[in-house]
């Protein structure tokens, strides 16, 4: 399998002189192509400055950040930009769609900001909105769509530029149960049909269950890798708590 | 404690206040040089008769400040409104944090008259030293000479501008205070996250109220080029009714109509943001459609004030030489049905009874009548030629009514002589044409062509074939002569009398002779009442010097009321569209970091801003610069009976003031909103 993502020795420190936090502290792993990787920890653990710094949209301190064998941290400008929209995809937890926009544009726009021949537009979004399940929503506004359809119009926009890798950003987050279950068989389906590789920053247990495999953070460093393997979703969900309880009640700290 | 909270404020939103701040220095500036006009006499070297003019123009600007200031009042509220929607989170931490609604409605007072303090002061400094060099451009308008250089200042305009501004400021205080009171918190919280209920309407709504509001714009246009802007009857009012509800269909479907048509084209549709920046462009004007349409009549109004103002002044100035070949004339007129023929007027010798002996005054005079003969009408001359007379049908109608002026060939000859000008001759049964009234021109140039036939008093007459251009009548601002027929003696005793004119030519220093001449006529023949001047030997007299002095200071008067109404317009307009765009900044940054995630590069988002911002000034300026084409050109047609115009001036002036002080509003916004939605990471 070739590897799609390396992150080596990344730190991403805050603040100034005398005062300096360590977001992230040393953290290196691989993402192999088709993967669907979940990033868990508590607030304030680093998982959020990790993502941003993957997707570019932050810089790292030190270290390295290779996306399809290109070294991210030494962008710029221009071919910074080239490569997000290229080789990446977004799913904010907020949904972060233009209100001004149809969902049909909305996830024209991804493509059009590429750009895109008009021609080819059409077809690429109504098959991407009828492997998610929207084709009904597309002339809607995003005022008019419920928190999950706009989360699944979100989760078309980043994938109909066929990225190389998928970032998602607690995408469960603003959802609730129901929707947040069907957002989840969607981006199962967009990884197993569509062979997208999926990195995904949760705190949320259940939603990281969906997840091939799982990194924890504390205090900026791995704590803990989980491979789901074999396992059914509910022994994985099972496996993942256990962690979670070692990871918030460190018995020796709080007492 | 608050003051402090408040100037904090002010500092750190210092961007957002920028224009708003400009715009109210401006403001008060304005307010405040326009309103020292009356005290900068004191630079010039004016004699009674101007100063009284500027007593007029300090009139009429004083009662027009009371307009201003209310159109200014909006402006501030309005913009106020702006800024308290954007700091509405702020606002609700405050409220969140204990303080009472009372106490932050006092933290917005204190702002709001930090911010005014500093823009009256600001406004007052930059207008008393602006006032100093108004007053060298007032010299010029005036023709006159500035005295040594005085430094005006001008305490009434000051407190009056103070008194204004403050009044201004209180409604705005007041405002807020009610604006505050009514609020909810958890609304003010949770303001910024709050999706706009965007108004949808079907695209293909738009299309047809699109084309019912060209209609309705159109219609407009033709009612006002049959009116003329003549006279205020129903199709002047049909003309403003429908010009208003076409220009409010116009803005309500325009954006609409355009996204339909543009949609239909997806290789422009689907490029780059092109979508994005219509899709933007059409909610901000779906949601802004009613300031839009008053911006654009507001628009309108300013450049119709400065260009025909413009237009009109030139008119003024210009052909003041040609019109006036004598010093001073006194003319009698004739009621319209008058049956006498025979001159039996001599105004020498009626002023000589009474005590006046011309002889000291005059060095070369005449005394010519013209007459008018009602059975010959312009209808014969304009027969087949109301082409080449530009006015508009109702007034041709009239004016097919009524007869051209007729003098006899004797007087004609003596008058030019007086003038040194050659005489000309004419065959017994010739006539004669003499116009120098720019618009007729070509009437009677053809009516000689054609030696157009004429019958009058029993013998037929057939034209000279050549136009005569002279200024015989009597002294005048504008060069008037609408068409005279000169006519055989023979053939002119017959015809009744309708003016006697007596046109003299001074002694000496003309300017001392006429102000002597005038006084003592007025003091023999007072010519307060009616009846006092229907006493007088004369009806109308005309002294050349005053007429010039009176000219010039009426063209001022028209010029600075239009710069006046034209410019606060203008700057209103301009910083109500900046206030849109630069409030609406918060929302956009969110967008446009959106894009910039989704792999958009700065050029595209720059471009797309800058796309927003030009589109959204440029469409009410557009549409208002059509309506004002129409507009401007059949008011000149007005202005031409005055004299011909040439609006080209006023247009080329007014062209350049838009572009200066909308071009600076706009410039503004960019850079404004480039700082606001730029990456800050990178």
């Amino acid at each position: 399998m070739k590897t799609v993502l390396q992150v080596q020795n990344m730190e991403k420190y805050y603040g100034n002189k005398g005062n300096v936090t360590k977001a992230v502290d040393g953290i290196s792993f691989d993402v192999e192509k088709g993967e669907y990787i979940g990033i868990m920890g508590a607030s304030g653990s680093g998982k959020t400055t990790l993502l941003n710094c993957i997707s570019t949209i932050d810089r790292v301190t030190s270290g390295y950040i290779y996306i399809d064998g290109m070294d991210v941290t030494k962008l710029k400008g221009k071919h910074l930009s080239k490569f997000r929209r290229e080789q990446l995809g977004f799913i904010f937890q907020d949904f972060n769609l233009l209100d001004t926009l149809t969902a049909y544009e909305n996830i024209a726009l991804a493509l059009t900001i590429m750009k895109t021949p008009a021609k080819e537009i059409d077809d690429r979004v109504k098959s991407i909105a009828e492997k998610l399940m929207i084709t009904k929503e597309l002339s809607k506004y995003p005022y008019q769509l419920s928190g999950g359809q706009k989360q699944r119009v979100a989760s078309a926009r980043a994938m109909v530029t066929d990225p190389t890798l998928i970032l998602a950003d607690e995408p469960t987050g603003a959802l609730d149960s129901k929707s947040a279950r069907m957002l989840l068989d969607s981006m199962e389906t967009m990884n197993a049909e569509l062979h997208a590789t999926i990195l995904m920053v949760t705190h949320d247990a259940f939603t990281a269950s969906y997840c091939k495999r799982i990194l924890f953070i504390k205090d900026g460093k791995i704590f803990n890798e989980l491979v789901r393997g074999r396992d059914s979703r509910k022994e994985f969900f099972d496996r993942i708590i256990e962690v979670v309880t070692l990871l918030g009640g460190d018995s020796t700290n709080v007492f | 404690m608050y003051s402090k909270l408040a100037f904090g404020n002010v500092k750190k939103s210092m961007k957002d206040f920028t224009v708003y701040f400009l715009t109210l220095t401006f403001g008060v500036c304005l307010f405040y040089v326009f309103n020292s006009i009356g005290s900068q006499e004191a630079m010039l070297k004016i004699n009674e008769s101007q100063k009284s003019i500027i007593e007029m123009l300090q009139m009429a600007i004083s009662s027009l400040s009371v307009f201003i200031a209310v159109i200014l009042g909006f402006l501030v509220i309005y913009a106020n409104r702006f800024l308290i929607k954007r700091r509405k989170k702020e606002l609700g931490l405050y409220l969140c944090l204990g303080m009472d609604k009372r106490q932050v409605s006092k933290v917005l007072i204190i702002e709001t008259l930090f911010i005014g303090v500093f823009a009256l002061a600001a406004g007052l400094l930059a207008g008393v030293f602006l006032s100093q060099g108004l007053a060298a451009v007032t010299a010029k308008m005036f023709m006159v000479e500035m005295k040594e250089f005085t430094f005006v200042f001008s305490g009434e305009a000051f407190i009056k501008t103070i008194i204004y501004f403050a009044v201004i400021f209180l409604i705005v205080m007041i405002f807020n205070t009610f604006s505050i009171s009514k609020v909810k918190v958890i609304e003010l919280l949770t303001a910024n996250k709050k999706n706009e209920a965007l108004k949808v309407k079907k695209l293909g709504v738009s299309v047809v109220l699109f084309l019912i509001s060209v209609v309705c714009i159109g219609f407009a246009y033709h009612c006002i080029r049959e009116n003329g802007m003549m006279q205020t009857d129903d199709q002047f009012w049909m003309s403003i009714i429908f010009g208003t509800i076409g220009t409010f269909l116009f803005f309500l479907s325009l954006s609409g109509f355009f996204l339909r048509i543009l949609k239909t084209n997806k290789k422009f549709y689907y490029r780059k943001l092109n979508m994005f920046i219509l899709r933007q462009i059409n909610s901000k004007i779906t949601t802004t459609f009613v300031s839009m349409t008053l911006l654009c009549l507001m628009l309108l109004v300013a450049i119709g004030v400065f260009s025909t103002g413009a237009g009109l002044a030139t008119t003024m100035g210009r052909d003041m030489k040609k019109a006036t070949p004598y010093d001073v004339s006194y003319v009698k007129y004739f009621p319209e049905d008058e049956k006498n023929s025979e001159v039996k007027t001599d105004m020498r010798k009626e002023f000589k009874s009474k005590g006046i002996d011309m002889n000291k005054f005059v060095d070369k005079s005449c005394m010519i009548s013209t007459r008018l003969y009602e059975k010959l009408k312009f209808k014969i001359f304009l027969n087949g030629r109301d082409k080449l007379v530009d006015y508009p049908k109702g007034v041709k109608a009239s004016m097919e009514k009524s007869s051209p002026e007729i003098i006899g060939l004797s007087d004609y000859n003596e008058a030019m002589r007086k003038q040194g000008k050659q005489t000309i001759s004419l065959k017994s049964d010739e006539y004669a044409v003499n116009c120098n009234f720019e618009n007729m021109r070509k009437l009677w140039e053809d009516v000689c062509k054609d030696r157009v036939e004429i019958k009058m008093g029993g013998k037929a007459l057939t034209a000279k074939s050549s136009m005569i251009d002279s200024t015989y009548y009597s002294a005048s601002a504008l060069p008037m002569d609408m068409g005279t027929l000169i006519v055989p003696d023979d053939v002119a005793k017959k015809i009744p009398v309708h003016t006697v004119v007596y046109n003299c030519q001074l002694k000496g220093d003309a300017e001392e002779n006429t102000h002597k001449l005038s006084k003592l006529m007025e003091s023999v023949y007072p010519n307060k009442t009616m009846e006092e001047r229907n006493k007088a030997p004369y009806h109308t007299a005309i002294y050349k010097v005053e007429m010039i002095e009176q000219s010039a200071g009426l063209s001022t008067v028209i010029t600075y009321i239009a710069i006046y109404i034209g410019a606060v317009f203008l700057i209103t307009c301009a910083a109500v569209l900046a206030l849109q765009q630069l409030s609406e900044n918060s929302d956009n940054v969110e967008r446009y970091n959106l894009l910039r995630k989704i792999g958009a590069d700065e050029r595209m988002i720059n471009h797309a801003m800058l796309a927003q911002i030009v589109i959204y000034f440029m469409v009410p300026l557009s549409l208002a610069l059509v309506h004002s084409y129409i507009g401007v050109k059949v008011a000149s047609n007005v202005i031409s009976t005055l004299g011909n115009v040439n609006a080209f001036n006023g247009i080329l002036a007014s062209g350049g003031a838009i572009l200066v002080i909308y071009g600076g509003y706009m410039l503004a916004t960019y850079l404004g909103s480039k700082a606001v939605i730029k990456d800050k990471n990178r």
